[in-house]
């Protein structure tokens, strides 16, 4: 996959892998918590530590969690637009797609997203993160390829940002 | 004549007027990168403070990142929690 700034206002992925285009097509997907504890439980985390701020907390839930959720949503459905007009070439099955510039703080957050609830919903930690995925037909070690390929998109898109 | 009832405001929050630190949680998802960019943008830090902070949360687990009013405080755990930050409010000691 190549990814290049053809002008100011767009960023073009493309020559990606069928696999790789699969896995971009699954963010909205996988970055969804659905009914899963531990990943609502991490997308929506707890704002204090402390049990005597029972009634923030409460607060918390009620108004601020509804308001996040808006904001978390607002960035997926950027991404499933932009993902919309990907195109796949009929020989190679290799992908492309532009993404605009001003996307880019949404498709880091998306990725981020879907890279948080993943880890929660399928139990990884630490370690699991660290290792190399071994097997194309290791479900787990796919899941690991997906985790490793969101990291670097989302590091890639952190650079473009920062002019690197 | 109907006996008046005086009902005590129960729900309070503790010591608003003490200051307040906002702390950021070590998680081992989020890239060192991505939270010393969230830590520039939200309280405009230079990367190097930025970065400082982000290798006190990689090591130490935990970086109090701001200590003030507790709106402020409270406003700005939003903001990290907007950006999916594992962050808290607590009171300075």
């Amino acid at each position: 996959m190549e990814i290049s700034r053809p002008n100011e206002t767009s960023i073009l992925l493309a020559g990606i892998d069928p696999l790789l285009a699969n896995f971009l097509r699954r963010i909205t997907r996988s970055a969804d918590p659905g009914d899963n504890e531990a990943a609502q439980a991490r997308i929506f985390s707890q704002p204090t530590q402390d049990p005597r701020e029972e009634h923030f907390a409460e607060d918390w839930r009620d108004y601020v969690e509804p308001e996040l959720a808006k904001l978390f949503q607002s960035a997926l459905e950027i991404i499933d637009g932009d993902l919309k007009k990907m195109r796949s070439e009929m020989g190679t099955g290799q992908a492309a797609v532009s993404i605009p510039s001003d996307h880019l703080e949404s498709w880091i957050h998306g990725l981020n997203q879907a890279r948080l609830v993943l880890t929660e919903r399928h139990q990884l930690h630490e370690k699991d993160l660290e290792r190399a995925p071994a097997s194309a037909s290791d479900p787990r070690s796919m899941l690991l390829l997906q985790l490793h390929f969101y990291a670097e998109l989302q590091f890639l898109f952190l650079g473009l940002l920062e002019g690197r | 004549m109907p006996e008046t009832v005086v009902e005590k405001e129960t729900k309070s929050r503790p010591a608003i007027d003490v200051p307040w630190n906002v702390v950021v949680h070590n998680d081992p998802v989020n890239l060192t990168s991505y939270v010393t960019r969230v830590f520039q943008k939200v309280f405009g830090f230079t990367r190097t403070r930025a970065q400082k902070h982000m290798l006190e949360v990689h090591n130490l687990g935990r970086s109090i990142v701001w200590t003030g009013e507790r709106e402020r405080a409270e406003a700005y755990v939003e903001q990290l929690h907007g950006y999916l930050l594992l962050s808290t409010l607590e009171k300075s000691v």
